[in-house]
């Protein structure tokens, strides 16, 4: 989608409305799967230190963007992984990866100037499937639109949250 | 062994130089315009004249609006100027530029699709992206903690408020660290 404002309010959303269905899932694993939406954004290093500049420093090639495909969420999700204990690993693995997804999909949909969007499978495949091109990333329709929906699912929330609390 | 401390940093330290390889791996990639790759600003910095007659996609601010000019820069030294003609819109000196078009001879880029994207928007996307990095970063310390013995983060029995905490360290300034 657009910035990482709005990828971290759509999983906040997502997430939120999950865990009325799903037990398990308190604010402390909602908070995991929205730091799975930023994963994809880790690729954004290169605003702070240019792909080009360490490929002429260091003399490799080096492209950030692999970062946000699948291969590259792969790997920073299994870090977020191994950095917890073993009885929450396949639950934080399992928020990381839907989280990151999220941001992917999401982002598949911006529009672009060749129609195409980036090649989310890599190393998989390098296809870049087309974008219905539905927003830029400067936009802040879809970041409005993404508050909404948090906004709903928190006061949806907060209204379980206060019906369980009055129950006898 | 991913359950010791020791054991949990080899095997960061393995995954960590695995994407530093899938981003090396990343920065050796060719265009390939049949699975929709088309050759983009590097490498027409690279070397333009490769492309002649191929679909490619350029992005650069407006320089001049007759004839349509943009300039893209890549890494600290690298620019191009890249000339833009059969462009279907109006665009202003100091645009953001994203043009789909065939390469032509003399830097130029004959579009077929293009937009530009308004100069403000750029900085609303940075500021509201370290909005959503900080909230997320905030929410973080306030469920999980770092366990320093065991380089692990756990989930915290009670919710540590950052707003409390700054409010007591604020009151101890205030009160001389009462």
């Amino acid at each position: 989608m657009p910035d990482l404002l709005a990828h971290v309010l759509l999983a906040y959303a997502l997430f939120g409305a999950l865990s009325w269905r799903i037990e398990w899932i308190n604010a402390q694993y909602v908070t995991v799967g929205m730091a799975g939406a930023v994963i994809p954004d880790l690729s954004k290093a290169d605003l702070f230190i240019d792909d080009s500049l360490i490929e002429q420093v260091l003399e490799i090639p080096f492209d950030w963007f692999a970062l946000h495909t699948a291969g590259g969420v792969l790997i920073s999700v299994l870090i977020g992984t191994v950095l917890v204990e073993h009885d929450e690993r396949k639950r934080v693995f399992g928020l990381l990866s839907v989280g990151a997804a999220t941001h992917l999909l999401a982002d598949s949909f911006l529009r672009t100037a060749s129609g195409r969007s980036f090649s989310v499978l890599w190393p998989l495949s390098r296809y870049q499937p087309p974008t219905p091109g539905l927003y830029l990333s400067t936009e802040p329709g879809p970041t409005v639109i993404a508050l909404a929906l948090a906004l709903l699912v928190y006061l949806i929330s907060r209204h379980r949250t206060d019906e369980l609390a009055t129950q006898p | 062994m991913i359950s010791t401390g020791k054991g949990r940093l080899v095997i960061v330290g393995i995954l960590l130089l695995l994407l530093v390889g899938l981003a090396m791996w990343y920065g050796t990639l060719e265009p390939v315009p049949r699975a929709g790759v088309y050759p983009g600003n590097n490498d027409l910095v690279e070397n333009f004249d490769r492309y002649h007659g191929d679909l490619v996609t350029a992005a650069g601010r407006v320089q001049s609006v007759d004839p349509v000019v943009i300039e893209t820069t890549i890494g600290p030294r690298d620019t191009l100027r890249l000339t833009i003609v059969n462009l279907q819109i109006a665009v202003q000196k100091g645009d953001e530029l994203r043009v789909f078009g065939i390469a032509r001879e003399g830097s130029t880029i004959e579009s077929h699709t293009a937009f530009t994207v308004p100069p403000p928007g750029l900085w609303y996307a940075y500021g509201t992206s370290v909005l959503g990095g900080l909230w997320v970063l905030c929410r973080l310390v306030e469920h999980w903690q770092f366990d320093n013995r065991h380089w692990n983060l756990k989930r915290r029995s009670a919710r540590h408020r950052i707003r409390t905490r700054i409010q007591r360290r604020l009151s101890q300034l205030k009160f001389g660290g009462d």
